[in-house]
């Protein structure tokens, strides 16, 4: 009891505290107020407890940093739409549940007799170390630094179809047993939507969610647009106030980083992090462009790193600038690096070409691996500012080919 | 990639379309589990669509700078064709009154244009073209894989799938430009042709192999300089892989055929030297290689007419069933001479020398068939 006065306390006092609009705008955009209850949370979407938790609205964006290979499935992407899900908290001490509610006109199983049948599907995403001093984790599985835990329900005929996962970069999911899981997903033939609710307890041996703020992450598949694995779409980093539990505020400073962005429909705002339009220069002066393909600058290989073009939706603005001071922070293994292979070079005695090493995003020194992204740490910050600022406002998917 | 590699050479002048090999494989693995609808062996006509529907159109493989492409996964009815039953009991009990029909209405199915061929009667042509997963030495499926749940033995060279790590996103199919392997809805996970590697460990050939009645397939070691296999690919030359411009690097290897029976004329008389199959699609089939290959064939056939000796063609006739397979250099056969084992008793042996690992205690091995003369537990 006197803990959750003092955690109460402290979350007042942070209202008085949040001086800057940056962090005001957080507060607003970037966080859902999980409601705390007595008593039990079931898992059930049409529960009374989700008719008084108000939740807020998260946008989630087409995966396109990374390219997979289903022809199918990426003659769609172009055309994707944003997804609005409305995403509700609910926590006693010991659980939390998450509802999330999207719309979807085409219901989508994976059947039993059908080899090209998608089901629709969604999950959520936790870092299993997060708060002040520990950096985000790449939103898309996690990285090598960053251990991730996803829950995952899809629907799939005949069968209930949850898992759970450890992941530390994407490929390298690995399902665990969890106990207290419970994962629900309804479709509503009225409203053409679907509901989920994953309900965890707040403490699981890979994580402990006991926090004030709890960065979580949401992926949704549309089973009609051959969705599953990396096509998808997802949210950036999205963090769950828990009023019950103390909040840090050097890492609200931290995680609020780069509030307000640049919008440009808004031009009236004057809080911007920097100038996007000095930032495209210096993106391009400093080579970003010899590596990543993003907005009009198109040059780079296809796979030779991840394609910036709806980074500014799909990416935090710390994680951002942190991708770009500190690459080593983040490394992910690769998406197969068999999928490129080198022609140039001799094949072995049965014809086996090697691997092209032009698109493995590491190098390995002394048996560790390092980003083949240079640190770009000698940049200034205001250089830094803008160019994170120019990244912001890439939020397009309509070149994806 | 590997250490060693498997090989399968097809003589395509040889193949009947008789289909024992689908039904040996289909018997042994596909009959059952979600697995029924794929063929992991088939035999197509060729020219046709083949088996999936337009397979060579599906993308997939590499391109000519070694990336991956884009391909597309077979719809189960429209592509891969869902097989059908026929109303036979009704038919045998009203036969008066009943006609042979199926028992749903087919839009297509495995060997739908099978003997369709090309050409205008009397020069119309066809072939059969018989076949499994190649197990690449770059295989398109273990490159698309995101989880990289697919992987190539060491000892062998046989592509296949964890189905432990596999989690059904079949981008493996997309991957592959063969579309030789398939996903099974049933399990949710992708599935393929295992170059009956259960047996491979026991000296056996992959089940359509051996039950070849028209003796067409080879199986050894490429690297296994006495094998057939390497002859037929290395020394002669005249084992083609399948559309090498797919980029994967197959290993099962096709003669081709020679161009079949001379054309007619307008009269109906033979023309003399002529051939039906264009040589224009055997090039698009198996390379630039394919002239000389034929050029050799016809070469060696001529030899032998000649009464001459050609190892080449005493390699194709095969004359002796059991020659036809050379696993791990003849390890078998050896073991089966000094055992005084004859004929298919050689398949009785079991390969002791990989028995005791330098951290297992030794295993038993278990008799799983009772041939005559051997007690339950005698060892060999």
């Amino acid at each position: 009891m006197n803990k959750g006065l003092k955690a109460g306390l402290l979350g007042l006092s942070l209202v008085a505290f949040s001086a800057t609009a940056g962090e005001k705008e957080f507060f607003k955009y970037e966080v859902i107020n999980g409601k705390y209850v007595e008593g039990d949370i079931s898992a059930d979407p049409e529960d009374d407890v989700w008719k008084t938790a108000r939740g807020k609205d998260v946008y989630l964006y087409p995966q396109i940093t990374v390219r997979l290979n289903d022809k199918r499935a990426n003659s769609l992407i172009p055309k994707k739409r944003k997804v609005t899900a409305r995403v509700k908290v609910v926590y006693n001490s010991e659980n939390i549940a998450v509802y999330i509610r999207w719309k979807d006109e085409t219901p989508s199983i994976q059947s039993v007799y059908d080899t090209d049948a998608f089901g629709d599907g969604v999950s959520i995403e936790f870092p299993n170390r997060f708060g002040k001093g520990i950096s985000l984790p790449y939103v898309g599985m996690g990285d090598e630094n960053h251990p991730v835990t996803v829950y995952l329900q899809k629907n799939v005929a005949g069968r209930d179809y949850q898992k759970v996962f450890v992941s530390k970069g994407f490929g390298s999911l690995t399902e665990i047993e969890e106990k207290g899981i419970d994962i629900s997903m309804k479709y509503n033939k009225e409203t053409k939507e679907w509901t989920a609710v994953f309900k965890r307890p707040l403490k699981t041996k890979k994580s402990n969610l006991k926090s004030g703020l709890v960065p979580i992450a949401f992926a949704i598949w549309d089973g009609d647009q051959y969705e599953r694995d990396g096509n998808k779409v997802l949210s950036r980093w999205k963090f769950i106030k828990l009023g019950k539990f103390p909040i840090n505020e050097d890492y609200v400073k931290y995680i609020s980083w780069g509030t307000p962005y640049i919008d440009w429909y808004r031009k009236d705002r004057k809080e911007d992090i920097g100038d996007p339009i000095r930032g495209k220069k210096l993106a391009i002066e400093n080579g970003c462009n010899s590596c990543h393909r993003f907005d009009d600058q198109r040059t780079a290989p296809v796979g030779m790193a991840p394609d910036l073009s709806n980074i500014g939706v799909t990416a935090n603005a710390v994680y951002i600038k942190e991708s770009i001071i500190n690459p080593n922070d983040v490394i992910i293994r690769n998406l197969n690096i068999n999928r490129h292979y080198n022609k140039g070079a001799q094949p072995d005695k049965f014809r086996a070409y090697p691997n092209n090493d032009m698109y493995q995003w590491y190098i390995m020194i002394d048996g560790k691996r390092q980003s083949k992204m240079p640190p770009f740490d000698y940049l200034s910050q205001k250089d830094l500012n803008d160019i994170v600022a120019y990244l912001k406002t890439l939020k397009s998917w309509k070149n994806f080919k | 990639m590997s250490k060693r590699q498997l090989a399968m050479v097809m003589d395509l002048n040889k193949c009947i379309g008789c289909q024992t090999c689908t039904v040996a494989c289909k018997t042994q693995w596909t009959n059952r589990n979600g697995r029924e609808y794929m063929y992991w062996n088939n035999v197509e006509t060729q020219p046709g669509t083949g088996y999936p529907k337009n397979w060579m159109e599906s993308g997939g493989g590499f391109d000519s700078e070694g990336n991956l492409k884009d391909g597309i996964i077979p719809d189960m009815v429209l592509d891969y064709g869902v097989p059908w039953d026929y109303n036979h009991d009704e038919l045998f009990n009203n036969a008066d009154e009943t006609v042979l029909s199926p028992n749903v209405d087919p839009v297509w199915g495995p060997n739908w244009d099978e003997d369709v061929g090309e050409g205008d009667w009397p020069n119309s042509y066809f072939f059969y073209l018989p076949r499994i997963c190649n197990h690449c030495s770059n295989p398109g499926c273990l490159a698309a894989c995101p989880r990289e749940a697919i992987f190539k033995r060491e000892q062998d060279g046989i592509v296949l799938v964890d189905l432990d790590r596999c989690q059904g996103y079949r981008y493996c199919i997309a991957g592959c430009p063969y579309k030789k392997i398939y996903f099974n809805p049933k399990i949710s996970k992708s599935e393929k042709c295992i170059f009956c590697f259960p047996r491979i460990e026991r000296g056996l050939p992959p089940a359509c192999a051996h039950q070849c009645v028209g003796r067409i397939r080879f199986v050894g070691f490429l690297d296994d300089e006495e094998s057939q296999v390497y002859k037929l690919v290395h020394k002669y030359k005249v084992a083609l892989p399948l559309r090498p411009d797919f980029g994967t690097q197959p290993n099962v290897y096709y003669v081709p055929p020679l161009e079949g029976p001379p054309k007619f004329d307008d009269e109906g008389k033979p023309v003399e030297g002529s051939g039906r199959i264009p040589v224009e699609f055997l090039e698009k089939l198996f390379g630039p290689e394919v002239h000389q290959a034929l050029k050799t064939l016809k070469e060696e056939m001529d030899r032998r007419k000649r009464g001459e000796p050609s190892e080449l063609m005493d390699i194709l006739i095969a004359y002796s069933h059991a020659d036809m397979f050379r696993l791990d250099e003849n390890y078998y056969q050896t073991l089966a001479k000094e055992k005084g084992l004859k004929g298919t008793e050689f398949f009785k042996i079991i390969d002791e020398r990989y028995i005791q690992g330098a951290n297992t205690k030794k295993v038993q091995v278990k008799q799983y068939f009772n041939i005559s003369g051997l007690k339950n537990n005698e060892s060999h």
